[in-house]
């Protein structure tokens, strides 16, 4: 699926742990790390508005549009 | 994608066509209930050469009817002991849907088979004698004592019945049989009887034929299997070791047949329940187990279909040709249920595939 989650580099830009952001936006560690990871099928906007209130950013600066090539050099398929 | 579905394609064509090839282009001998041809057949006058199978003489319809009756039931005990020697089989050790093994009781002893026994003789003489007496006593002491003695008699007699039954059947070897189910007359005035301890066959030969009618007689023919017409099983003779390894090969087949219906309609069923029951419905071992269903009914629903065509394939040198499998289509309708079955097993098994996924979209959307 090439969209790519950077949750990561917002997390670091920020400079704030995934288990503070599952505490401040109310989603479980473990759903916060499958949307990192890129194993998530979809996203609620809530979950989005959620996460970008929170991080102070836009969608597009944590969801990333990647060609298939690309996409499986990313996640090494 | 489209090689996918291209490959599907190509596999189900194959199978119509296969099913096609089989019900018409293979030249199985198939039996059939109803003959294009009305028949005047004359049957032999005193039966002598066929075994009895064609007994059936004429009762004076003059007579008293206490008469009539008598003569009436005897004929028709007479036809059952026939009917009884020819066609009876008992002992079936072994049966599997297409086939079987057993040893049979041949031409089992009656009564009257013992007539010539000497303490037979002495003692229904003696029940004669009495019987005589009973009949020109007047008290009634006198009377029950005769009953009494005709009684003990009578039980002395069975008993020695059952000794010289005993005695013969130990004389006799019982014969190994293999047994192959589903054969049909061809004709409807095949006959198949025993005579003098062989197999033989009394089949109808044309004389003259017009318009739709064949007029003929019976002919006779000594055949190498032996033939139920009520069960529509044909015996196929073995040796003891050739009994023995059919009786190894019945009870792994057996086995087989046992075990794997109750693992695809018990065991497999239990275990989707049970995973139901406990919230797991849209599993990837479900759907593998719904596969498991409908491919195991499919397996046993075919073994079915062609294992009597196997068979043939190995025995028809000693069928005779007026014999004659079911039709492909009459057996394949007996099977059609399973194949039903495994239909809606694999559906379902889709169904779940479809929820399954629908389960994981759903848990993996943050």
């Amino acid at each position: 699926m090439p969209i790519v989650v950077n949750l990561d580099v917002m997390l670091a830009k920020r400079k704030m742990s995934l288990t503070e952001l599952s505490e401040k936006v109310n989603i479980t560690l473990a759903n916060l790390s499958i949307l990192k990871s890129g194993k998530a099928k979809a996203i609620r906007f809530s979950t989005l508005e959620a996460i970008c209130e929170t991080l102070d950013c836009q969608p597009g600066d944590i969801l990333e549009y990647v060609d298939d090539k690309a996409y499986k050099r990313l996640m090494r398929i | 994608m489209f090689r996918k579905n291209l490959i599907k394609g190509v596999t189900v064509a194959a199978c119509i066509v296969y099913v096609l090839l089989l019900t018409t282009h293979f030249s199985f001998p198939s039996g059939s209930d109803t003959d294009e041809y009305s028949y005047s057949v004359s049957y032999p006058d005193r039966d002598t050469a066929f075994g009895g199978v064609f007994y059936r003489p004429h009762v004076n319809d003059s007579l008293p009817y206490y008469r009539y009756k008598h003569i009436e039931d005897s004929i028709r005990q007479i036809t059952e002991r026939i009917k009884y020697k020819n066609e009876e089989i008992r002992r079936i050790i072994f049966y599997i849907g297409a086939f079987g093994i057993g040893r049979i009781k041949d031409e089992p002893f009656m009564d009257t088979d013992f007539i010539a026994d000497s303490i037979v003789r002495k003692l229904s003489d003696s029940s004669f004698l009495l019987s005589q007496k009973l009949m020109n006593l007047q008290g009634a002491d006198s009377m029950t004592a005769i009953r009494n003695l005709l009684d003990d008699i009578d039980l002395r007699r069975r008993l020695r019945y059952n000794e010289l039954r005993r005695q013969q059947g130990e004389k006799k070897e019982t014969p190994y049989y293999l047994i192959l189910n589903g054969y049909k007359k061809k004709n409807h005035l095949t006959e198949f009887f025993r005579d003098k301890g062989t197999n033989n066959l009394a089949y109808f030969v044309a004389d003259s034929s017009r318009e739709g009618m064949q007029s003929g007689h019976f002919e006779r023919r000594q055949i190498a299997v032996r033939y139920a017409t009520n069960d529509q099983r044909v015996l196929v003779p073995l040796t003891k070791y050739q009994y023995w390894a059919a009786w190894v090969v019945c009870c792994i087949a057996g086995c087989c047949v046992i075990f794997l219906p109750i693992y695809i309609l018990i065991a497999l069923p239990i275990q989707i329940v049970t995973s139901i029951s406990e919230g797991r419905a849209f599993t990837f071992q479900n759907i593998r187990r719904f596969r498991l269903i409908g491919i195991g009914l499919v397996v046993l629903s075919l073994i079915a279909l062609f294992t009597p065509y196997l068979l043939w394939l190995f025995f028809h040198h000693i069928i005779p040709d007026e014999l004659g499998l079911k039709p492909f289509w009459e057996i394949l309708l007996q099977q059609l249920p399973w194949m039903l079955g495994a239909l809606g097993a694999f559906l379902i098994g889709k169904a779940f595939e479809k929820g399954y996924k629908l389960q994981q979209e759903n848990t993996l959307t943050i």
